[in-house]
Protein backbone atom coordinates (compact mmCIF):
# COMPACT_ATOMS: atom_id res chain seq x y z
CA UNK A 1 0.00 0.00 0.00
CA UNK A 2 1.02 3.63 -0.70
CA UNK A 3 2.18 5.52 1.18
CA UNK A 4 0.44 9.21 0.90
CA UNK A 5 1.88 12.73 1.03
CA UNK A 6 0.23 16.41 1.88
CA UNK A 7 -0.28 18.60 -0.91
CA UNK A 8 2.58 20.43 -0.50
CA UNK A 9 4.95 17.56 -0.32
CA UNK A 10 3.29 16.49 -3.56
CA UNK A 11 3.52 19.89 -4.87
CA UNK A 12 7.02 20.01 -4.31
CA UNK A 13 8.24 17.07 -5.96
CA UNK A 14 5.69 17.88 -9.07
CA UNK A 15 7.51 21.10 -9.74
CA UNK A 16 11.08 19.72 -9.09
CA UNK A 17 10.18 16.57 -11.58
CA UNK A 18 8.96 19.45 -14.40
CA UNK A 19 12.21 21.19 -13.68
CA UNK A 20 13.87 18.10 -14.44
CA UNK A 21 12.12 17.08 -17.43
CA UNK A 22 12.08 20.53 -18.69
CA UNK A 23 15.87 20.41 -18.78
CA UNK A 24 15.95 17.37 -20.67
CA UNK A 25 13.74 18.07 -23.46
CA UNK A 26 15.97 21.25 -23.91
CA UNK A 27 18.14 18.29 -24.65
CA UNK A 28 16.19 16.56 -27.26
CA UNK A 29 15.56 19.56 -28.88
CA UNK A 30 19.36 20.02 -29.02
CA UNK A 31 19.83 17.07 -30.24
CA UNK A 32 17.35 17.35 -32.96
CA UNK A 33 18.53 20.56 -34.39
CA UNK A 34 21.99 18.83 -34.34
CA UNK A 35 20.91 16.01 -36.05
CA UNK A 36 19.18 18.04 -39.20
CA UNK A 37 21.85 20.28 -39.32
CA UNK A 38 24.03 16.78 -40.11
CA UNK A 39 21.33 15.23 -42.11
CA UNK A 40 21.39 18.22 -44.62
CA UNK A 41 25.35 18.44 -44.78
CA UNK A 42 24.91 14.55 -45.96
CA UNK A 43 22.28 15.57 -48.37
CA UNK A 44 24.35 17.96 -49.50
CA UNK A 45 27.45 15.40 -50.42
CA UNK A 46 25.08 13.26 -51.32
CA UNK A 47 24.11 15.33 -54.00
CA UNK A 48 27.65 16.25 -54.45
CA UNK A 49 28.25 12.58 -55.31
CA UNK A 50 25.33 12.01 -57.34
CA UNK A 51 26.66 15.06 -59.91
CA UNK A 52 30.41 13.18 -60.03
CA UNK A 53 28.89 9.74 -60.55
CA UNK A 54 26.45 11.10 -63.34
CA UNK A 55 29.88 12.99 -64.82
CA UNK A 56 31.73 10.31 -64.58
CA UNK A 57 29.19 7.95 -66.15
CA UNK A 58 28.69 10.68 -68.83
CA UNK A 59 32.01 12.35 -69.22
CA UNK A 60 31.05 13.25 -72.89
CA UNK A 61 28.13 12.85 -75.14
CA UNK A 62 29.55 10.83 -78.07
CA UNK A 63 27.64 7.92 -78.98
CA UNK A 64 29.78 5.15 -77.91
CA UNK A 65 29.75 6.92 -73.93
CA UNK A 66 25.59 7.80 -74.29
CA UNK A 67 25.56 3.76 -75.15
CA UNK A 68 27.43 2.49 -72.73
CA UNK A 69 26.35 4.72 -69.48
CA UNK A 70 22.53 3.73 -70.89
CA UNK A 71 23.62 -0.22 -70.77
CA UNK A 72 25.23 0.34 -67.26
CA UNK A 73 22.48 1.96 -65.68
CA UNK A 74 19.39 0.75 -67.84
CA UNK A 75 18.65 3.93 -68.64
CA UNK A 76 16.49 3.37 -71.43
CA UNK A 77 14.74 7.17 -71.92
CA UNK A 78 18.38 8.45 -73.14
CA UNK A 79 18.73 5.84 -75.40
CA UNK A 80 15.24 6.74 -77.25
CA UNK A 81 16.11 10.05 -76.83
CA UNK A 82 19.92 9.99 -76.74
CA UNK A 83 21.41 13.50 -76.26
CA UNK A 84 24.15 13.24 -78.74
CA UNK A 85 21.24 12.88 -81.65
CA UNK A 86 19.27 15.79 -79.97
CA UNK A 87 22.62 17.55 -80.02
CA UNK A 88 23.46 17.00 -83.53
CA UNK A 89 19.91 18.22 -84.69
CA UNK A 90 19.59 20.85 -82.62
CA UNK A 91 23.28 22.04 -83.53
CA UNK A 92 22.32 21.69 -87.90
CA UNK A 93 19.19 23.63 -86.67
CA UNK A 94 21.06 26.32 -85.47
CA UNK A 95 23.90 25.92 -88.16
CA UNK A 96 20.90 26.87 -90.47
CA UNK A 97 19.51 29.90 -88.44
CA UNK A 98 23.48 31.39 -88.73
CA UNK A 99 23.64 31.12 -92.37
CA UNK A 100 19.80 32.50 -92.79
CA UNK A 101 20.89 35.05 -90.62
CA UNK A 102 23.96 36.39 -92.84
CA UNK A 103 22.21 36.15 -95.78
CA UNK A 104 19.00 38.43 -93.85
CA UNK A 105 21.87 41.07 -92.90
CA UNK A 106 23.16 40.83 -96.40
CA UNK A 107 19.75 41.48 -97.86
CA UNK A 108 18.93 44.16 -95.44
CA UNK A 109 22.43 46.05 -96.02
CA UNK A 110 21.84 46.13 -99.34
CA UNK A 111 18.09 47.39 -99.01
CA UNK A 112 19.16 50.03 -96.85
CA UNK A 113 22.41 51.23 -99.04
CA UNK A 114 20.25 51.89 -101.66
CA UNK A 115 17.72 53.91 -100.29
CA UNK A 116 18.35 57.60 -101.07
CA UNK A 117 17.68 58.52 -97.29
CA UNK A 118 20.93 56.92 -96.81
CA UNK A 119 22.88 57.47 -99.87
CA UNK A 120 22.10 61.38 -98.88
CA UNK A 121 22.70 61.18 -95.49
CA UNK A 122 25.59 63.84 -95.34
CA UNK A 123 23.59 65.91 -97.89
CA UNK A 124 20.39 65.88 -95.78
CA UNK A 125 21.56 65.39 -92.42
CA UNK A 126 24.96 66.75 -91.48
CA UNK A 127 25.52 68.54 -88.46
CA UNK A 128 24.99 72.53 -89.53
CA UNK A 129 25.18 72.17 -93.32
CA UNK A 130 22.91 69.21 -94.06
CA UNK A 131 19.41 70.87 -96.08
CA UNK A 132 16.85 69.04 -93.99
CA UNK A 133 19.10 70.54 -90.65
CA UNK A 134 18.75 74.03 -92.31
CA UNK A 135 15.57 74.01 -93.81
CA UNK A 136 14.18 72.90 -90.53
CA UNK A 137 16.29 76.28 -88.58
CA UNK A 138 15.53 78.25 -91.20
CA UNK A 139 11.11 77.74 -90.44
CA UNK A 140 12.21 77.94 -86.50
CA UNK A 141 13.37 81.47 -87.01
CA UNK A 142 10.68 82.31 -89.55
CA UNK A 143 7.91 80.87 -87.13
CA UNK A 144 9.53 82.74 -84.11
CA UNK A 145 8.51 86.15 -83.82
CA UNK A 146 4.41 84.82 -84.25
CA UNK A 147 5.69 82.11 -81.65
CA UNK A 148 6.17 85.23 -79.37
CA UNK A 149 3.41 87.21 -80.46
CA UNK A 150 1.13 83.97 -79.24
CA UNK A 151 3.14 83.80 -76.31
CA UNK A 152 2.80 87.43 -75.11
CA UNK A 153 -0.93 87.11 -75.80
CA UNK A 154 -1.31 84.02 -73.62
CA UNK A 155 -4.01 84.97 -70.91
CA UNK A 156 -6.68 82.29 -69.36
CA UNK A 157 -9.09 84.77 -70.56
CA UNK A 158 -7.73 84.83 -74.21
CA UNK A 159 -9.73 82.17 -75.86
CA UNK A 160 -12.80 83.78 -74.54
CA UNK A 161 -12.18 87.00 -75.60
CA UNK A 162 -12.23 85.39 -79.21
CA UNK A 163 -15.55 83.05 -78.45
CA UNK A 164 -17.00 86.21 -77.64
CA UNK A 165 -15.90 88.10 -80.47
CA UNK A 166 -14.48 90.87 -78.07
CA UNK A 167 -13.25 94.34 -79.78
CA UNK A 168 -15.63 93.67 -82.78
CA UNK A 169 -18.94 95.39 -83.43
CA UNK A 170 -20.67 91.90 -82.71
CA UNK A 171 -19.61 91.91 -79.37
CA UNK A 172 -22.85 91.82 -77.30
CA UNK A 173 -22.19 90.92 -73.45
CA UNK A 174 -24.50 93.98 -72.16
CA UNK A 175 -22.61 96.32 -69.47
CA UNK A 176 -24.64 95.28 -66.48
CA UNK A 177 -23.35 92.16 -66.69
CA UNK A 178 -19.75 91.79 -64.50
CA UNK A 179 -18.65 89.72 -67.62
CA UNK A 180 -18.39 93.04 -69.73
CA UNK A 181 -16.06 94.53 -66.63
CA UNK A 182 -13.90 91.08 -66.93
CA UNK A 183 -13.41 91.16 -70.63
CA UNK A 184 -12.64 94.34 -70.69
CA UNK A 185 -10.02 93.82 -67.89
CA UNK A 186 -8.36 90.79 -69.82
CA UNK A 187 -8.35 92.72 -72.82
CA UNK A 188 -6.46 95.35 -71.38
CA UNK A 189 -3.83 93.10 -69.90
CA UNK A 190 -3.42 91.49 -73.14
CA UNK A 191 -2.83 94.57 -74.84
CA UNK A 192 -0.17 95.86 -72.36
CA UNK A 193 1.47 92.46 -72.70
CA UNK A 194 1.51 92.88 -76.78
CA UNK A 195 3.50 96.46 -75.57
CA UNK A 196 1.26 99.23 -76.52
CA UNK A 197 -2.44 100.45 -76.94
CA UNK A 198 -3.91 98.74 -79.48
CA UNK A 199 -7.63 98.32 -80.25
CA UNK A 200 -8.25 95.16 -79.25
CA UNK A 201 -9.79 94.17 -82.80
CA UNK A 202 -5.94 94.65 -83.86
CA UNK A 203 -4.96 92.55 -81.17
CA UNK A 204 -7.15 89.84 -81.93
CA UNK A 205 -6.13 89.92 -85.54
CA UNK A 206 -2.61 89.94 -85.10
CA UNK A 207 -2.96 87.49 -82.54
CA UNK A 208 -5.15 85.53 -85.18
CA UNK A 209 -2.53 85.66 -88.34
CA UNK A 210 0.16 84.79 -85.86
CA UNK A 211 -1.52 81.70 -84.62
CA UNK A 212 -2.37 80.46 -88.41
CA UNK A 213 1.21 81.37 -89.28
CA UNK A 214 2.98 78.86 -86.27
CA UNK A 215 0.56 76.27 -87.56
CA UNK A 216 1.52 76.49 -91.16
CA UNK A 217 5.32 76.67 -89.71
CA UNK A 218 4.89 73.53 -87.14
CA UNK A 219 3.29 71.43 -89.69
CA UNK A 220 6.56 72.30 -92.18
CA UNK A 221 8.65 71.60 -89.13
CA UNK A 222 7.48 68.59 -88.24
CA UNK A 223 7.18 66.86 -91.62
CA UNK A 224 11.17 67.74 -92.15
CA UNK A 225 11.75 66.59 -88.69
CA UNK A 226 9.51 62.91 -89.33
CA UNK A 227 11.98 62.77 -92.31
CA UNK A 228 14.91 63.56 -90.58
CA UNK A 229 13.92 60.96 -87.60
CA UNK A 230 12.83 58.42 -90.52
CA UNK A 231 17.23 59.27 -92.20
CA UNK A 232 18.48 58.56 -88.72
CA UNK A 233 16.90 55.33 -88.01
CA UNK A 234 17.78 54.17 -91.30
CA UNK A 235 21.45 54.67 -90.34
CA UNK A 236 20.94 53.03 -87.47
CA UNK A 237 19.62 50.29 -88.48
CA UNK A 238 22.85 50.12 -90.89
CA UNK A 239 25.32 50.38 -88.25
CA UNK A 240 23.12 47.82 -86.31
CA UNK A 241 23.48 45.18 -89.19
CA UNK A 242 26.83 45.96 -90.06
CA UNK A 243 27.82 45.25 -86.38
CA UNK A 244 26.14 42.44 -86.77
CA UNK A 245 27.63 41.40 -90.00
CA UNK A 246 31.50 41.85 -87.96
CA UNK A 247 30.58 39.77 -85.59
CA UNK A 248 29.30 37.17 -87.63
CA UNK A 249 32.35 37.14 -89.40
CA UNK A 250 34.68 37.28 -86.01
CA UNK A 251 32.66 34.09 -84.83
CA UNK A 252 31.45 36.43 -82.12
CA UNK A 253 27.57 36.45 -83.13
CA UNK A 254 25.39 35.30 -80.21
CA UNK A 255 24.00 32.67 -81.96
CA UNK A 256 27.61 31.76 -82.68
CA UNK A 257 28.47 31.79 -79.28
CA UNK A 258 25.10 29.36 -78.12
CA UNK A 259 25.97 27.35 -80.79
CA UNK A 260 29.61 26.91 -78.43
CA UNK A 261 28.27 26.31 -75.57
CA UNK A 262 25.51 23.63 -77.32
CA UNK A 263 27.44 20.47 -76.41
CA UNK A 264 27.84 22.06 -72.71
CA UNK A 265 24.83 22.64 -72.04
CA UNK A 266 23.61 19.25 -73.76
CA UNK A 267 25.90 17.55 -71.74
CA UNK A 268 25.23 19.47 -68.22
CA UNK A 269 21.39 18.40 -69.07
CA UNK A 270 21.58 14.33 -70.02
CA UNK A 271 24.10 14.11 -67.15
CA UNK A 272 21.09 16.42 -64.33
CA UNK A 273 18.46 13.70 -66.40
CA UNK A 274 20.77 10.44 -65.75
CA UNK A 275 21.06 12.03 -62.00
CA UNK A 276 17.15 11.36 -61.49
CA UNK A 277 17.22 8.16 -62.93
CA UNK A 278 20.05 7.28 -60.67
CA UNK A 279 18.11 9.01 -57.96
CA UNK A 280 15.52 6.53 -58.23
CA UNK A 281 17.41 3.49 -58.79
CA UNK A 282 18.64 1.04 -56.49
CA UNK A 283 21.96 0.74 -56.76
CA UNK A 284 22.36 -2.56 -55.73
CA UNK A 285 20.46 -3.85 -59.33
CA UNK A 286 23.61 -2.78 -61.34
CA UNK A 287 26.52 -3.33 -58.47
CA UNK A 288 27.79 -6.95 -60.70
CA UNK A 289 27.89 -4.20 -63.83
CA UNK A 290 29.67 -1.78 -62.07
CA UNK A 291 31.70 -4.46 -60.48
CA UNK A 292 33.42 -4.90 -63.78
CA UNK A 293 34.38 -0.64 -63.42
CA UNK A 294 36.38 -0.02 -60.22
CA UNK A 295 36.52 3.60 -60.80
CA UNK A 296 32.57 3.93 -61.59
CA UNK A 297 31.90 1.56 -58.61
CA UNK A 298 33.75 3.36 -56.18
CA UNK A 299 31.74 6.68 -57.10
CA UNK A 300 28.26 4.84 -57.03
CA UNK A 301 29.14 3.29 -53.38
CA UNK A 302 29.86 6.91 -52.47
CA UNK A 303 26.95 7.96 -53.27
CA UNK A 304 25.19 4.98 -52.48
CA UNK A 305 26.89 5.03 -48.80
CA UNK A 306 25.49 8.42 -48.09
CA UNK A 307 22.17 7.74 -49.13
CA UNK A 308 22.33 5.12 -46.39
CA UNK A 309 24.06 7.49 -44.14
CA UNK A 310 21.21 10.48 -44.31
CA UNK A 311 18.30 7.30 -43.98
CA UNK A 312 20.37 5.58 -40.56
CA UNK A 313 20.21 8.95 -39.40
CA UNK A 314 16.80 10.25 -39.87
CA UNK A 315 15.59 7.44 -38.62
CA UNK A 316 17.90 7.04 -35.60
CA UNK A 317 16.81 10.32 -34.96
CA UNK A 318 13.24 9.97 -35.39
CA UNK A 319 13.25 6.90 -33.11
CA UNK A 320 15.93 7.60 -30.39
CA UNK A 321 14.79 12.05 -30.48
CA UNK A 322 11.45 12.43 -32.06
CA UNK A 323 9.48 9.77 -30.28
CA UNK A 324 11.11 10.08 -26.54
CA UNK A 325 10.90 13.83 -27.11
CA UNK A 326 6.89 13.71 -27.68
CA UNK A 327 6.20 11.18 -24.95
CA UNK A 328 8.08 13.64 -22.67
CA UNK A 329 6.21 16.69 -23.91
CA UNK A 330 2.59 14.90 -22.96
CA UNK A 331 4.36 13.75 -19.81
CA UNK A 332 5.32 17.69 -19.14
CA UNK A 333 1.79 18.98 -20.39
CA UNK A 334 0.23 16.54 -17.87
CA UNK A 335 2.02 17.09 -14.76
CA UNK A 336 1.66 21.10 -15.15
CA UNK A 337 -2.25 20.36 -15.65
CA UNK A 338 -2.28 18.53 -12.37
CA UNK A 339 -0.10 21.57 -10.90
CA UNK A 340 -2.51 23.94 -11.82
CA UNK A 341 -5.14 21.78 -10.12
CA UNK A 342 -4.11 20.79 -7.12
CA UNK A 343 -3.11 24.49 -5.94
CA UNK A 344 -6.77 25.06 -6.04
CA UNK A 345 -7.61 25.64 -2.24
CA UNK A 346 -10.24 22.83 -2.69
CA UNK A 347 -7.66 20.01 -2.72
CA UNK A 348 -5.66 21.20 0.57
CA UNK A 349 -6.44 18.52 2.33
CA UNK A 350 -5.95 15.96 -0.22
CA UNK A 351 -3.28 13.23 0.50
CA UNK A 352 -1.46 11.82 -2.72
CA UNK A 353 0.77 8.98 -3.63
CA UNK A 354 4.00 9.70 -5.34
CA UNK A 355 4.96 6.77 -7.01
CA UNK A 356 3.94 8.49 -10.25
CA UNK A 357 7.05 10.46 -9.72
CA UNK A 358 9.63 7.45 -9.89
CA UNK A 359 7.83 6.40 -12.96
CA UNK A 360 8.35 9.95 -14.79
CA UNK A 361 11.63 9.37 -13.48
CA UNK A 362 12.23 6.29 -15.05
CA UNK A 363 10.73 7.74 -18.29
CA UNK A 364 13.40 10.21 -18.29
CA UNK A 365 16.28 8.36 -17.68
CA UNK A 366 15.24 6.20 -20.23
CA UNK A 367 15.43 9.83 -22.89
CA UNK A 368 18.70 10.02 -22.11
CA UNK A 369 19.56 6.58 -22.30
CA UNK A 370 18.43 6.73 -25.66
CA UNK A 371 20.00 10.25 -26.15
CA UNK A 372 23.33 8.61 -25.45
CA UNK A 373 22.80 6.00 -28.23
CA UNK A 374 21.66 8.42 -30.79
CA UNK A 375 25.03 10.72 -30.33
CA UNK A 376 26.81 7.31 -29.93
CA UNK A 377 25.00 6.40 -33.16
CA UNK A 378 25.38 9.75 -35.05
CA UNK A 379 29.42 10.04 -34.17
CA UNK A 380 29.75 6.82 -36.35
CA UNK A 381 27.49 7.33 -39.22
CA UNK A 382 28.69 11.18 -39.35
CA UNK A 383 32.33 9.85 -38.96
CA UNK A 384 32.12 6.98 -41.68
CA UNK A 385 34.50 7.63 -44.90
CA UNK A 386 35.10 3.93 -46.20
CA UNK A 387 33.15 3.52 -48.75
CA UNK A 388 35.50 1.44 -50.88
CA UNK A 389 34.58 -1.36 -48.24
CA UNK A 390 30.79 -1.30 -49.05
CA UNK A 391 29.30 -3.77 -51.55
CA UNK A 392 26.57 -3.33 -53.61
CA UNK A 393 24.33 -6.13 -53.40
CA UNK A 394 21.54 -7.35 -51.36
CA UNK A 395 23.67 -9.46 -48.98
CA UNK A 396 25.68 -6.54 -47.30
CA UNK A 397 24.30 -4.54 -44.21
CA UNK A 398 25.68 -1.29 -44.53
CA UNK A 399 24.75 -0.02 -40.68
CA UNK A 400 27.47 -2.85 -39.84
CA UNK A 401 30.13 -1.56 -41.51
CA UNK A 402 29.60 2.40 -41.07
CA UNK A 403 29.06 1.85 -37.31
CA UNK A 404 31.61 -0.60 -37.49
CA UNK A 405 29.17 -3.39 -36.26
CA UNK A 406 29.75 -1.53 -32.77
CA UNK A 407 25.99 0.23 -32.76
CA UNK A 408 22.80 -2.10 -31.95
CA UNK A 409 19.89 -0.62 -34.48
CA UNK A 410 17.13 -2.96 -34.72
CA UNK A 411 14.65 0.29 -34.46
CA UNK A 412 15.98 0.58 -37.82
CA UNK A 413 13.59 -1.50 -40.39
CA UNK A 414 16.52 -2.61 -42.68
CA UNK A 415 18.76 -3.87 -39.78
CA UNK A 416 16.39 -5.51 -38.23
CA UNK A 417 14.78 -6.74 -41.07
CA UNK A 418 18.17 -8.11 -42.43
CA UNK A 419 18.61 -10.22 -38.86
CA UNK A 420 16.03 -11.52 -38.95
CA UNK A 421 16.09 -13.17 -42.93
CA UNK A 422 20.03 -13.46 -41.52
CA UNK A 423 19.63 -15.18 -37.78
CA UNK A 424 23.43 -16.12 -37.69
CA UNK A 425 25.13 -13.27 -39.10
CA UNK A 426 28.56 -12.14 -37.48
CA UNK A 427 29.86 -8.69 -38.84
CA UNK A 428 33.71 -9.18 -40.21
CA UNK A 429 36.06 -5.97 -39.88
CA UNK A 430 37.28 -5.29 -43.79
CA UNK A 431 40.57 -6.53 -44.18
CA UNK A 432 43.37 -4.22 -43.20
CA UNK A 433 44.66 -2.23 -45.68
CA UNK A 434 48.39 -1.82 -45.14
CA UNK A 435 49.68 0.08 -42.60
CA UNK A 436 46.33 0.22 -40.81
CA UNK A 437 46.88 -1.12 -37.61
CA UNK A 438 43.24 -0.11 -36.24
CA UNK A 439 41.70 -2.64 -38.85
CA UNK A 440 41.35 -6.73 -38.50
CA UNK A 441 39.33 -9.50 -38.44
CA UNK A 442 37.41 -8.74 -35.72
CA UNK A 443 34.13 -9.79 -35.20
CA UNK A 444 31.66 -8.15 -33.19
CA UNK A 445 28.72 -9.86 -31.52
CA UNK A 446 25.32 -8.13 -31.58
CA UNK A 447 24.59 -7.86 -27.67
CA UNK A 448 20.62 -8.12 -28.15
CA UNK A 449 20.82 -11.53 -29.31
CA UNK A 450 21.43 -11.06 -32.61
CA UNK A 451 24.96 -11.11 -34.64
CA UNK A 452 26.16 -7.68 -36.41
CA UNK A 453 26.35 -8.79 -39.73
CA UNK A 454 28.23 -7.42 -42.57
CA UNK A 455 29.23 -11.12 -44.22
CA UNK A 456 26.46 -14.00 -44.49
CA UNK A 457 27.57 -16.89 -43.07
CA UNK A 458 26.79 -19.63 -46.10
CA UNK A 459 24.08 -21.27 -43.68
CA UNK A 460 22.10 -18.16 -44.00
CA UNK A 461 18.80 -19.79 -45.61
CA UNK A 462 17.86 -16.37 -47.64
CA UNK A 463 21.46 -17.28 -49.55
CA UNK A 464 21.12 -20.61 -49.87
CA UNK A 465 18.18 -19.86 -52.19
CA UNK A 466 19.06 -16.64 -54.15
CA UNK A 467 22.91 -15.91 -53.26
CA UNK A 468 26.35 -17.29 -53.66
CA UNK A 469 28.64 -14.38 -54.01
CA UNK A 470 29.74 -13.73 -49.79
CA UNK A 471 33.26 -12.54 -50.57
CA UNK B 1 -12.82 86.43 -52.30
CA UNK B 2 -14.17 89.08 -50.47
CA UNK B 3 -17.33 88.85 -47.91
CA UNK B 4 -20.22 90.77 -48.07
CA UNK B 5 -19.36 93.47 -45.85
CA UNK B 6 -15.83 94.01 -47.80
CA UNK B 7 -17.42 93.77 -51.21
CA UNK B 8 -20.40 96.73 -50.43
CA UNK B 9 -17.41 98.77 -48.62
CA UNK B 10 -15.77 99.17 -51.94
CA UNK B 11 -18.75 99.49 -54.07
CA UNK B 12 -20.83 102.22 -51.54
CA UNK B 13 -17.44 104.30 -51.66
CA UNK B 14 -17.03 103.70 -55.66
CA UNK B 15 -20.44 104.65 -56.06
CA UNK B 16 -20.45 107.50 -53.59
CA UNK B 17 -17.13 109.14 -55.23
CA UNK B 18 -19.36 109.21 -58.34
CA UNK B 19 -21.89 111.52 -56.62
CA UNK B 20 -24.53 109.13 -55.45
CA UNK B 21 -26.53 109.41 -52.62
CA UNK B 22 -26.52 105.35 -51.91
CA UNK B 23 -28.80 104.21 -49.00
CA UNK B 24 -27.82 100.68 -47.41
CA UNK B 25 -29.90 97.71 -47.43
CA UNK B 26 -32.66 99.72 -49.60
CA UNK B 27 -36.10 97.53 -49.74
CA UNK B 28 -36.53 97.67 -53.37
CA UNK B 29 -40.04 96.93 -54.62
CA UNK B 30 -41.94 97.26 -58.02
CA UNK B 31 -44.09 94.90 -59.59
CA UNK B 32 -42.23 91.36 -59.73
CA UNK B 33 -39.12 92.58 -58.81
CA UNK B 34 -38.77 92.73 -55.07
CA UNK B 35 -35.63 92.53 -52.91
CA UNK B 36 -33.46 94.11 -50.34
CA UNK B 37 -30.70 96.11 -52.71
CA UNK B 38 -27.19 96.21 -50.65
CA UNK B 39 -26.61 99.78 -52.00
CA UNK B 40 -29.42 101.83 -53.87
CA UNK B 41 -29.83 106.05 -55.04
CA UNK B 42 -33.64 105.83 -55.09
CA UNK B 43 -33.16 109.17 -57.12
CA UNK B 44 -31.43 108.39 -59.46
CA UNK B 45 -31.98 104.93 -60.09
CA UNK B 46 -28.51 103.34 -59.43
CA UNK B 47 -27.33 100.94 -57.28
CA UNK B 48 -25.51 97.52 -56.76
CA UNK B 49 -25.89 94.23 -55.31
CA UNK B 50 -22.90 92.05 -54.18
CA UNK B 51 -24.47 88.62 -54.03
CA UNK B 52 -22.88 86.51 -51.57
CA UNK B 53 -24.08 83.16 -50.47
CA UNK B 54 -23.26 84.64 -46.33
CA UNK B 55 -26.27 87.42 -46.65
CA UNK B 56 -28.80 84.79 -48.68
CA UNK B 57 -28.37 86.49 -51.38
CA UNK B 58 -28.55 83.33 -53.94
CA UNK B 59 -32.25 82.05 -52.55
CA UNK B 60 -33.28 85.72 -52.87
CA UNK B 61 -32.88 86.43 -56.02
CA UNK B 62 -33.82 84.07 -58.60
CA UNK B 63 -32.50 83.90 -61.66
CA UNK B 64 -36.30 84.97 -63.11
CA UNK B 65 -35.94 87.92 -61.16
CA UNK B 66 -32.15 88.63 -61.98
CA UNK B 67 -33.42 88.63 -65.80
CA UNK B 68 -36.35 91.03 -64.86
CA UNK B 69 -33.90 93.18 -63.09
CA UNK B 70 -31.76 92.96 -66.52
CA UNK B 71 -34.73 93.90 -68.61
CA UNK B 72 -35.44 96.99 -66.73
CA UNK B 73 -31.74 98.13 -67.53
CA UNK B 74 -31.88 97.00 -70.98
CA UNK B 75 -34.76 99.58 -71.37
CA UNK B 76 -32.47 102.32 -69.06
CA UNK B 77 -35.34 102.11 -66.23
CA UNK B 78 -33.08 101.29 -63.75
CA UNK B 79 -29.26 100.57 -63.10
CA UNK B 80 -28.06 97.95 -60.71
CA UNK B 81 -24.82 96.58 -60.78
CA UNK B 82 -25.12 92.79 -60.20
CA UNK B 83 -21.68 91.34 -58.30
CA UNK B 84 -21.32 87.55 -57.62
CA UNK B 85 -18.72 87.40 -54.85
CA UNK B 86 -17.30 84.24 -56.82
CA UNK B 87 -16.11 86.92 -59.85
CA UNK B 88 -14.10 89.09 -58.40
CA UNK B 89 -10.34 88.38 -56.83
CA UNK B 90 -9.85 91.24 -55.22
CA UNK B 91 -10.90 94.94 -54.01
CA UNK B 92 -8.76 96.64 -56.27
CA UNK B 93 -10.72 94.74 -59.27
CA UNK B 94 -14.11 95.50 -57.69
CA UNK B 95 -13.16 98.84 -57.40
CA UNK B 96 -12.36 99.22 -61.04
CA UNK B 97 -15.49 97.15 -62.55
CA UNK B 98 -17.94 99.62 -60.01
CA UNK B 99 -15.97 102.73 -61.61
CA UNK B 100 -16.07 101.35 -65.28
CA UNK B 101 -19.66 100.78 -64.49
CA UNK B 102 -20.90 103.96 -63.44
CA UNK B 103 -19.25 105.62 -66.59
CA UNK B 104 -20.87 103.40 -68.76
CA UNK B 105 -24.25 104.45 -66.61
CA UNK B 106 -23.13 108.15 -67.54
CA UNK B 107 -22.38 107.09 -70.85
CA UNK B 108 -25.72 105.75 -71.38
CA UNK B 109 -27.81 108.71 -69.75
CA UNK B 110 -26.04 111.09 -72.19
CA UNK B 111 -26.50 109.46 -75.12
CA UNK B 112 -30.44 109.07 -73.88
CA UNK B 113 -30.50 112.67 -73.27
CA UNK B 114 -28.67 113.51 -76.52
CA UNK B 115 -31.30 111.55 -78.51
Amino acid sequence: MAFLRDRSEYLSQAMQTQFQLRNTLGQLEWQQTETRREVSSLVSRSETALAELAAALLPDLAPATVDAAVALTGYRTMAVRNPAAELQQASAKLRAQITERGHVIEQELARIEAEPMFQNRLLLRAPRTGTLVREIRELEEFRQPFAETLHKCDHPRMQRLLDVEYGLPSYSVPFWRLSYYSDWKAADEISAQLGGNKPFAEVRSEYLSARDAVSVYDTKISKLRTEFAKGEEVERDHSLFTAEKKALADGKHPLQEQLAKMPEQFLKDARIQLERHLADLDLVMIGDRLQQMPQLELLAKRYYGLRKQTEYLRQTSAQLIDGPKSALEQTMSKLQSDINKYQRPKYAGKRFDLAPFDKMKERERRCLDMMQRKQQAQAAIVSFHAYEHGRLDEDFLWWDLITDGQVKANYIDEVARFKAMHPTYKYRRPKPKLGDETSGEVEFIDDDGNAAVAVIDTIDSFHQHHHTDFS
Amino acid sequence: MLSESQGCAVLKESFQAAGYDIRDGYDFSEGVIRFQVDGFDPSQRVGFEYITTEAGDRSELSQEMIAAIEARIAHGELFILLVDEYDVGSEAELRQHAERFLSMVAAHRQRTKES
